[in-house]
């Protein structure tokens, strides 16, 4: 990290942060106050750091974010998932009257504004930045987080419909920034589907910088998926952090369509023998658009498993960045660790980068990696075309099979469909539902 | 209806077909056979608008189109069909999918109504019952996971619910087994018509037992150098292509001058 080096960060930009910390209700939590000073140090990351190489946040930088006031009158158009919870944040405050969240045995649910007001000592205890984590929109996450969820599972405790957390943007003029904060807790052999949904309209200029963390203790079973759909001109950043007890199981999907900019990490931490993450993820950039994905896994314990399938697809203008670096630890023996980036390149101006990036300190262990750049197949298009598809057609529907080898893997029938409209409407072409 | 004149194919710097010329009228079955790399599989692939071939002189009419001049989109809309040697597989895309919006494409073209799902449907499955495949196909990827004899019964099928003017098989034959084959001949014959003509490209005298044409063409070096009727190939069957490729051999241009 160089950012220390950086001086020049600690600008404007910094300084508006600042302004919002000091007007924050939790300034005064030791706990946020560690955080804001952690990120005024560093202020925001250049690209002359490597984890930022590709990304440039200068544009981000350059712009003022207000915060959301609780309560702005806004009704979103929400897409009800049947047989679903359902918690709506607008804004990134919870609105309970817009939300479903019946009573379930064994199922916690508290907001992180009740906390706030109720239970400062606990918030501060959920809040703490998660293995010490560098990341500095983390600690900005945790200094300026004003709502979000701590979702508690019971030991045994199996939900059968999945948990959805939507987030809004009202219609307002300017543009504001939010920093939910989700915390999963899913303890001895639960079961639960925690899906967070961003959905923008507009075109108003927004910022949101969220933070997910899962402890999943022995036996525990998450899937976790996240939909990015911000409107095309916003910035979207995000962190999933998770750890695995024994056994436990991790089941992620994360789906970039929106915001001008986007960049998401995921931190795995399989610290349980015989835990398992599987972890995959589809960007498509247009126009000029950026989405960026970095995951590290981390091997810390014999016979633990990972499986990465990540999907890209850039065109136009639009930029691709991955890297995916799985860390096996010296005493992580037998570990077992697969993954695979495969990327379309749909134009000439579009541009991918994709880097695999394995460390290893045992020999005792079996790891595959595999990063692709292409194009569209020519033979499967000539294949199409010759059945009487036209060429814009056919390249449609083979981008939309390319990206639906992840789609088709998301846990909830109509999350599947919204995605492959929304899908449809960027692939370039209506297609018509398949009988 | 297809009227090839004087064709000369290029692929790179290689010159695949030298010339040639081949008249085919509604109802008729062609049967183009010849040795390998004698540019039967090019002459399907050009019929059909594949890229990467060049065109250095002749023509190619097809019920008064500059067929050339159409993309493969517009030439399978026209009627033209390619079952293709070596069918690609297309994961995430659906069989049924496909098969639906290219007839709907094509009647559109047309002018006839296009097929909701349900009308859509019955027809598939009456038509996979020609070919004797099961209907877990309906949902599968296009040719995913098919085995070599289930991607040809498959191009089979398509053809049977596209129904085109003009059929071109290249090797269909190939890589089935004696049962499968029997399918598929069942199938081709099943679309034989008086508006319909057929071009299959064959190595060998086998599907010609199924499949009776009503011309046999010997490809060989790019040209055709012998035409004949059904008796061609059972003589091709015993003697092999030597005979004909051999000096001294007179090349006969019976498929330029036959009027029958």
């Amino acid at each position: 990290m160089t950012a220390a080096s950086q001086p020049i960060a600690k600008s404007a930009a910094v300084t508006r942060m600042q302004a919002a910390f000091e007007h924050h209700t939790g300034s005064s939590m030791p706990v946020r106050q560690q955080a804001f000073a952690l990120f005024s140090h560093n202020g925001f990351p250049g690209t002359r750091d490597e984890q930022w190489k590709y990304t440039n946040l200068r544009r981000l930088e350059a712009r003022e974010f207000g915060t959301g006031q609780p309560g702005t009158p806004y009704q979103p158009e929400i897409l009800k998932t049947a047989d679903a919870l359902q918690m709506v944040f607008v804004d990134g405050h919870y609105r309970s009257e817009l939300s479903n969240v019946p009573v379930i045995a064994g199922l916690q649910i508290t907001t992180l504004s009740e906390l706030q007001q109720s239970d400062q000592t606990r918030l501060s205890e959920i809040l703490a930045i998660p293995g010490n984590h560098r990341c500095r929109f983390v600690a900005l996450n945790t200094a300026l987080t004003e709502d979000g969820v701590l979702i508690e599972a019971g030991p045994g405790t199996k939900l059968d419909c999945p948990l959805v957390l939507d987030f809004f943007w009202s219609d307002a003029q300017w543009s504001l920034m939010a920093h939910p904060r989700i915390v999963i807790r899913a303890g001895e052999h639960s079961k639960l589907t925690v899906i967070e949904r961003f959905t923008g309209s507009g075109t108003t200029v927004h910022f949101n910088n969220g933070v997910t963390t899962a402890q999943l203790a022995e036996g525990a079973h998450l899937e976790h998926c996240r939909i990015q759909n911000e409107n095309s001109s916003s910035f979207h950043i995000g962190l999933l952090y998770a750890e695995l007890a024994e056994q436990a199981t991790l089941l992620d999907h994360q789906i970039n369509f929106g915001a001008a900019l986007a960049r998401m990490d995921i931190h795995v931490l399989l610290n349980g023998r015989d835990s398992r993450a599987t972890l995959n993820g589809l960007q498509f950039a247009t126009g000029t658009q950026h989405h960026d994905t970095h995951l590290q896994v981390e091997h810390c314990v014999p016979h633990t498993q990972s499986n990465e399938d990540y999907r890209g697809i850039a065109d136009q203008r639009g930029r691709i960045v991955f890297n995916g670096k799985v860390h096996v630890h010296e005493k992580a023996i037998k570990t077992d660790a697969q993954q695979s980036s495969r990327n379309l390149l749909l134009s000439s101006t579009a541009e991918i980068d994709t880097k695999p990036e394995l460390e290893i300190y045992n020999d005792d262990v079996k790891c595959a990696h595999g990063a692709t750049v292409g194009q569209l197949d020519a033979n499967a298009l000539f294949y199409l075309r010759s059945r009487g598809l036209d060429e814009s057609q056919a390249r449609a529907l083979l981008t939309h099979a390319f990206a639906n080898h992840i789609i088709a893997q998301l846990p909830v029938a109509e999350l599947r469909e919204q995605l492959t409209d929304a899908g449809h409407v960027r692939f370039g072409a209506q297609l018509e539902s398949a009988p | 209806m297809l009227s090839i004149k004087d064709l000369h194919v290029n692929v790179g710097d290689k010159q695949i077909l030298k010339g040639i010329t081949l008249e085919v009228r509604a109802g008729e079955v062609h049967a183009v056979m010849g040795p390998n790399g004698s540019g039967k599989s090019t002459l399907s692939q050009v019929l059909a608008g594949r890229e990467g071939y060049e065109i250095i002189s002749g023509s190619i009419t097809f019920n008064g189109h500059d067929l050339l001049a159409l993309s493969p989109e517009q030439r399978a809309r026209e009627g033209v069909f390619l079952a293709m040697q070596y069918p690609v597989e297309i994961p995430g895309v659906n069989n049924v999918y496909l098969l639906k919006a290219g007839l709907n494409a094509i009647r559109k073209h047309r002018g006839l109504a296009e097929l909701d799902a349900f009308e859509f449907l019955s027809l598939i499955k009456e038509k996979m019952k020609l070919m004797q495949m099961d209907e877990s196909f309906l949902n599968r990827g296009v040719n995913e996971g098919f085995s070599g004899g289930e991607k040809k019964r498959n191009e089979i099928l398509q053809m049977a619910v596209l129904e085109p003017m003009l059929a071109l098989l290249d090797e269909t034959d190939s890589g089935l087994d004696i049962d499968a084959l029997r399918i598929v001949a069942n199938g081709v014959n099943s679309l034989r018509s008086k508006e319909r003509a057929i071009i299959m490209v064959t190595h060998y005298q086998r599907l010609l037992d199924y499949i009776t044409p009503d011309y046999v063409h010997v490809l060989a070096g790019g040209q055709i150098i012998k035409s004949g009727d059904k008796t061609l190939a059972l003589e091709l069957e015993q003697r092999g292509y030597d005979w004909l490729t051999q000096p001294g051999f007179q090349k006969q241009s019976l498929s330029g001058a036959r009027d029958a």
